[in-house]
Order: C-alpha cells, then sequence, then structure tokens
C-alpha cells in the first residue's frame, strides 16, 4: 500500500512539473568583449504550458558591483559633485520583461516578496551614518540606472520586447550595451497564474573579455609597472621612427 | 569600424580617433605647439573616461616629444644642465600630481579639477596668446619699434644655489628651474599634457633663456616628465591605454607632417592668433560646462 501511493505520488509530480516547466534556450549563451564589441543582441525563446490570463517574466540579472551616486550642487558659481552615496551589491545590469502591460496585484505581490524586478532590489548604502532620505537616493539612482540602459524594464508583448504564440511559445529579444561587464548573467523565466508560481526556469548568459584586448586589459593590472615601460617604450620607439621617417633630406 | 578600447572600456570608432590625433597633430605641425592640451580636453568630449584620456595622452606626448627632440638635438639646441635641473623639479612635481590624482579619484573630484585646471590654464593661455599676437601685428604695421633689453634684472635673481647654465648664457640660482619644473610637472600629471605651454613662456620671461634653445630643452624634460607621468599612472590607476594611444600617434604624426608643411603658407602672429582662438574656444567650452545648470545634477559611476 505504502509503495503504491508513492509511485502514485511520483506519477502526480513527474506528470505535473513536466506539463508545467518552461523549456528555454538562448540563441548564445556565451558573449565575448573582444576588440570589436559594440554591445550584443542575443534571443531568449522557449515554451511553456500557459493559458489565457498568465502572465510570463523574464529577468536578467548582471554580475553585482558597487555603485556610487553623485549630486551636484551650485557652489561659488560652479557644479561641483558634493553628496554621494554608494550603495553595494548592485546588479550591474538588470533586464525584466513583463508579457502584460500591467501586471495584477497578486503578481506584484509575488515579485516584491521574491525581491524580482530591478524596483524590488533593497539597496544598501555602504555609508556609515543613517541616511534620513535614502528613498530619495535609491529613487534617483534607479532613474539613472534606467536612462543609462543599464536597467531596462519592458511590459507588454510585442517584437522589441516579447512576442508570445499561443499561451505556449515565446520569444524575447535581450540587448546587452557595449558597457558591460563581464561575468555571469543569471536569467530567470517565471510564469505565474493569478499571482502563483506555475513554473520557472534558469539559466545563465557568460559574458567574458576575450581576445588582444582581454590580454592588454590584465597585462595593465596584473603587471602594472611592466605594462607602464611597455607603454613608454613603445612611445619612444613611435616618436624615433616618425622622426626618422619623416626626416627632411 | 568600432574598436572596443581595453582600458577606456568604451567602443570608439577607429577613424574618429586617429582623425582627432591627425587633427591635433595638424596643429601641432602648423603652431609648433605640443598639442596636448587640446587632445585630452577634446578626449573627453568624446566620451573617453578623464582619467584615461589624461594618462594616455600623458604616454603620447612621449612619442611627439622624441620626434621633436631629434631635429633639435641635431642643432645642438638642447641645453642639458638646465634640462636636468627642469628635470629633478619635474619628476618631483610629477611624482606628486599622480598621487594627487590618484586621491582625487578616490574622492569623486578628478573629473572636475582636471576640468577647472583646463579652464583656468586655457583661459590664461589663450588670452595671452590673443594680446601678444594682435599686438605684433599692429607692430607690424607700425615699423620701427625698439627693442628692450635682454633680460630685466629682478628679485628672482637674489635667490641662492647659483648655477652656470652654458648653452643658455645664463647664471642664476638653481631654485628657479627647480620650482618651475616641479610646477610643470603637477600640471603634466593632473591634464595629461607635456606643459610646453607654460614652459617655453617660463624659460623665456622668468629665466631668461634665449629664445633657440628653448623648445629643445622644453621637449627633453617633457619627455621624462611624461615617461614618469606614464609609468606612475600604469601602477597607480592603471587608466593608460596602449590601444588608445598607439590610434593617436598614428594620427598625430601624419598630421604633425602635414601641419609643419601647412605652416609655411600663414605668417606667424596671424598662426598664433587662430590658435588663440582655437584655445579659447575649448576653453569657453568647458567653461560653459561648469558653469551652466547640468542637464541632470545626479551622475552614477558603477565600479569595474
Amino acid at each position: 500500500m505504502k509503495k503504491l501511493i508513492i509511485i502514485i505520488i511520483t506519477i502526480f509530480c513527474v506528470n505535473d512539473s513536466f506539463a508545467k516547466s518552461i523549456v528555454a534556450d538562448l540563441s548564445n549563451d556565451s558573449i565575448n568583449i573582444n576588440t570589436g564589441f559594440n554591445g550584443a543582441e542575443l534571443f531568449l525563446f522557449g515554451t511553456y504550458d500557459g493559458q489565457e490570463g498568465d502572465e510570463l517574466f523574464i529577468f536578467i540579472e548582471g554580475p553585482k558591483t558597487e555603485a556610487t551616486i553623485y549630486k551636484k550642487d551650485y557652489v561659488s558659481g560652479i557644479w561641483i559633485n558634493k553628496q554621494s552615496v554608494t550603495f553595494k551589491n548592485v546588479p550591474s545590469f538588470y533586464y525584466s520583461i513583463y508579457s502584460k502591460s500591467k501586471v495584477s496585484g497578486e503578481s506584484l505581490n509575488y515579485l516584491t516578496l521574491n525581491k524580482l524586478g530591478s524596483s524590488n532590489l533593497r539597496l544598501i548604502s555602504k555609508n556609515t551614518q543613517k541616511l534620513q532620505n535614502l528613498d530619495e537616493w535609491i529613487n534617483n539612482f534607479d532613474a539613472r540606472m534606467k536612462k543609462n540602459e543599464m536597467w531596462v524594464t519592458k511590459k507588454g508583448t510585442g517584437k522589441e520586447k516579447i512576442e508570445i504564440k499561443d499561451n505556449k511559445l515565446f520569444r524575447a529579444p535581450v540587448i546587452l550595451p557595449a558597457t558591460v561587464l563581464p561575468g555571469n548573467y543569471k536569467v530567470k523565466i517565471l510564469h505565474l497564474r493569478d499571482g502563483k508560481r506555475v513554473s520557472e526556469e534558469n539559466t545563465q548568459i557568460f559574458v567574458k573579455k576575450t581576445g588582444m584586448g582581454s590580454k592588454i586589459y590584465n597585462f595593465a593590472h596584473d603587471y602594472s609597472s611592466f605594462y607602464g615601460i611597455f607603454a613608454i617604450t613603445l612611445a619612444i620607439f613611435a616618436g624615433y621612427l616618425a622622426a626618422v621617417g619623416f626626416r627632411k633630406v | 569600424m568600432y574598436i572596443y578600447l581595453p582600458i577606456a572600456e568604451v567602443s570608439m570608432n577607429v577613424f574618429a580617433i586617429t582623425g582627432l590625433g591627425g587633427m591635433v597633430g595638424f596643429l601641432s605641425g602648423l603652431f609648433g605647439v605640443g598639442g596636448g592640451f587640446l587632445m585630452t580636453p577634446l578626449l573627453i568630449f568624446l566620451g573617453i573616461p578623464a582619467a584615461v584620456a589624461v594618462s594616455t595622452e600623458a604616454n603620447q606626448i612621449v612619442a611627439s616629444s622624441v620626434s621633436g627632440v631629434l631635429a633639435h638635438w641635431r642643432k645642438r639646441n638642447v641645453d642639458f644642465t638646465m634640462g636636468f635641473i627642469l628635470l629633478i623639479g619635474g619628476l618631483v612635481g610629477s611624482s606628486f600630481g599622480v598621487w594627487l590624482f590618484a586621491f582625487l579619484k578616490t574622492i569623486g573630484q578628478i573629473e572636475l579639477v582636471i576640468r577647472l585646471a583646463y579652464v583656468i590654464f586655457l583661459g590664461l593661455i589663450g588670452f595671452l596668446m590673443a594680446w601678444e599676437s594682435s599686438k605684433a601685428i599692429l607692430k607690424s604695421r607700425t615699423p620701427g619699434a625698439s627693442r628692450g633689453k635682454l633680460h630685466q634684472h629682478n628679485w628672482l635673481h637674489g635667490l641662492p644655489f647659483k648655477m652656470r647654465f652654458r648653452r643658455s648664457k645664463l647664471y642664476i640660482s638653481a631654485l628657479l628651474p627647480l620650482f618651475i619644473g616641479a610646477f610643470v610637472g603637477m600640471l603634466s600629471a593632473i591634464m595629461g599634457v607635456g606643459g610646453g605651454f607654460i614652459l617655453v613662456p617660463a624659460m623665456i620671461y622668468v629665466l631668461g633663456m634665449p629664445t633657440a634653445v628653448v623648445v629643445g630643452t622644453s621637449l627633453f624634460q617633457i619627455i621624462f616628465v611624461t615617461a614618469n607621468v606614464t609609468f606612475l599612472q600604469s601602477i597607480t590607476t592603471q587608466t593608460v591605454d596602449i590601444v588608445l594611444a598607439g590610434l593617436l600617434m598614428i594620427g598625430g604624426v601624419i598630421g604633425a607632417q602635414i601641419g609643419s608643411n601647412a605652416s609655411s603658407l600663414l605668417r606667424g602672429e596671424q598662426l598664433r592668433g587662430l590658435l588663440a582662438l582655437l584655445v579659447l574656444a575649448v576653453c569657453f567650452k568647458l567653461f560653459m560646462d561648469l558653469t551652466l545648470t547640468p542637464e541632470d545634477i545626479f551622475s552614477i559611476e558603477i565600479k569595474r
């Protein structure tokens, strides 16, 4: 009897997860920042088992780093950076796609609870003293990250956002700007029904520096004194070559 | 054609960069100036981070000064004694400058200080050049103007540690070139310039050196000071971009050749007047950036 129950439960579970699961893939899951790099565009696509009214979410979170926001003030005739707040563990890139242009209240709750979407990040300031208007700083920071297209949120369906067919197939373009940081980009596809999770799928995009550019970067950072000498030698050689090459006979 | 600059970490059009190098090279060939004081602000306008623009430009100036000094060396127009004294000051000043640069970078004020330094010095130099060239143009129309003394004596000549500088035919205190070298060295580190535009007038008017040896001697000193800046920036801030420097050098070499050939077509004072206008224009743009209400009073910086 016990065995039978286990078998039944197992069948149900497997069947359940199979039916509701998302299968997703990326057109390219490894991006190389090489000498010719000027941003990248890739596609995230896959299938899910949805029905009318379901919501699909895609989140791509770049490597975390430290970020500072500066505020300029007018001091004796010029604008200078006067105040600043530094945040810890800030995603350098955050790309969100919401399939509905108007997200349901239940779904919003789910996102808030699970800290999904750039507006649900809890930014922590590095400043030791307590800031009274921290929320204001966070709002301003959020707005500038969006302006610089490092945090992007797209709502609704469409060619530029997400294309959905028969509540089964989805396809979304992902644009990585030229300023992206190397590292692992966590991709999450979330399928919600009435604010409850039906299924989710996680994958990754690897962004790494390759080619001559990355060699130069590593050389400059790991062997900086040799790099300095190399740069000077190169300049002296170039200068000498120019003088000799263009010497008027 | 875009190229991803490995240290600046921005993607730039190759032709925009070599074109800029060529344009500034052309002007430096035409006017006989180093061009760093134009190149660095223009690189910043293009979108290169200010810190990278300054350090990389120092590296490029090493190349342009080497190619410039060789011609003066052949003509024996380099006062090595004076050059060494200036250089000692220059090494101290530029080392301090790089330290100050790194400090300002950590407190987020380096952009401001670079821009301010440019506004002040470009404004000063541009104004002096405009004044001098307009005077020269007027003077050329009224012949028979009188010649002044070779050099005037003032309190500067009472300073101790007097030294003899044979090529310059001077007997003055070593403290003077030492101090001038240190001051220009510091500017070199912070502004990414050779400093010829300060050094040359200072050598003529403060030290009283004969004009013939001034350019060669200043170039000699600039090579080592900018090399020092390149090295120290490499180890402290890692902001020297050799790909960017290389592209600028290519453009600069070609531009300088065309410029120096074209310089014979225009008259000296008119040339200086044109350069003065250009310097004042760049100064004006930087000044407006600092004083006009910015589009956005917030800016963000992501640590890489």
